[in-house]
């Protein structure tokens, strides 16, 4: 149970390689999951019959499973139906899935929150279904929804921290196998920790800055 | 992969991965919601250096993913094997959420009610346990639940450090049975029925409790 600092200077550039790692997949799951979770998220709200049930269906089946088992399926199943994807892909591909479903359902729930009223009144005025979405909806969902897509941010950061199951060496597949190697659990843990609460804190510290710069807008 | 194959892998969860996981949660549930709230308590009344330790402890929380934490107290060996090292770990890094659910719930009774109670000269912890508690408890309960959904999807990390629930039931099936894709969705089924099981409940609950905190008797 100690700190010995020869672990860290020893392994900076391996730490920092699983940084950067960390880092790129937590950037490429926030883009693919907020993309493809609004879509899925006003699929769901402008309820197309079959296909809106479909999403509902996914939302639910994603958001009551373990991520990890999610990952596995997709990277020790899918080989077994002729499909080998390597881990990356998997990766991306789960991580949008699984975040993906908690986004749409907040999207959802911001479109639902605004009233019907303005839709008819859109379309009274002539706007169509998409320009009612872009111009109408999105800025006003936008802006209850917002706290909480960041707070998915560092949801989504922290559970990168699982992909080190597949293969993928990000903060905790590094610290994993230098603990392996040097067998110093307290050391290289500590130092991935660390590493996380340093993403952690940025990330916040984007909220924070988020919420200053709204108290602003709203005062003035 | 015949039918009889299909029996054995869905017995084999059921009869050992399943209840391996319920266990893992059992423990892990009741540690966390003493220690939640405890500390969520303890928050609630602003004790000074307590209070700022607790603040860290949460931030650490939120900050650090379960995996890490379950690898360090396992290989560190506080917990000795593989069963208390995992609920050591869930315990950990869920008691912070349940520390601020019920350090929220507990603010948001109506403070007025607290005077009331010193007025009447009542002491502290009887004003927190007879009076807030109580209707804090109503607000904090679907939250609480959405909690323990966490819980049991995050039991599945437990298998990375060799513990043998449902996720790891699955892995060991793997070198019998060679198709991937049929176990795992095996075992996604099974926490699908536990999490969509507790959500259930859990909108009937709130159902019953929101009738139950407006007076309407049923």
């Amino acid at each position: 149970m100690d700190f010995n600092f020869y672990v860290l200077r020893d392994n900076v550039g391996a730490y920092l390689s699983g940084l950067l790692t960390t880092i790129e997949y937590s950037l490429v799951a926030i883009l693919l999951s907020l993309l493809w979770g609004a879509a899925v998220g006003v699929v769901i709200y402008s309820a197309f019959p079959l296909v809106s049930r479909i999403s509902r269906a996914y939302v639910m089946l994603f958001r009551e499973t373990p991520l990890l088992v999610q990952l596995f399926l997709l990277y020790y199943g899918l080989p077994n139906l002729g499909i080998a994807l390597p881990a990356s892909v998997c990766a991306a591909i789960a991580l949008m899935l699984n975040e993906g479903a908690y986004i749409a359902e907040i999207v959802r729930g911001g479109l639902d929150g605004i009233e019907r009223g303005q839709v008819e009144a859109a379309a009274s005025v002539g706007f169509s279904r998409t320009q009612t979405l872009r111009l109408v909806l999105f800025p006003q969902a936008w802006h209850s929804v917002v706290d909480s897509i960041l707070g998915m941010v560092s949801i989504i950061i922290k559970d990168t921290s699982l992909l080190t199951v597949i293969t993928i060496m990000e903060i905790t597949g590094v610290a994993q196998e230098i603990n392996a190697r040097l067998f110093e659990p307290t050391t290289s843990y500590v130092v991935a920790a660390v590493l996380y609460l340093l993403l952690f804190g940025i990330s916040q510290g984007v909220v924070a800055l988020h919420q200053r710069r709204r108290s602003h807008d709203t005062a003035r | 992969m015949t039918l009889h194959d299909n029996w054995i892998i869905i017995r084999s969860l059921l009869t050992f991965g399943l209840p391996e996981t319920l266990r893992l949660v059992a423990a892990s549930l009741v540690l966390t919601l003493i220690f939640g709230i405890l500390f969520g308590t303890l928050r609630y009344l602003k004790i000074p250096v307590v209070d700022n330790i607790l603040w860290l402890y949460g931030l650490i929380c939120r900050g650090i993913p379960l995996i890490v934490v379950m690898f360090f107290v396992f290989a560190d060996g506080v917990g000795g094997g593989p069963y208390w090292s995992a609920v050591i770990a869930l315990t950990f890094a869920e008691a912070g959420y349940i520390m601020e659910i019920v350090k929220g719930a507990l603010a948001s009774v109506d403070q007025d009610q607290v005077r009331a109670g010193e007025a009447l000269a009542l002491s502290r912890w009887f004003i927190v346990w007879r009076v807030v508690a109580p209707q804090a408890s109503i607000a904090a309960m679907p939250a609480i639940i959405g909690q323990l959904i966490l819980l049991v999807k995050g039991t599945a990390v437990a298998s990375v450090i060799g513990f043998t629930e449902l996720t790891r039931n699955g892995q060991e099936l793997l070198t019998t049975f060679s198709n991937a894709v049929l176990i795992y969705l095996y075992v996604l089924g099974f926490y699908f029925l536990l999490c969509r099981g507790l959500t259930v409940f859990s909108n009937f609950l709130h159902h019953k409790l929101t009738r139950y905190a407006i007076g309407v008797t049923p």
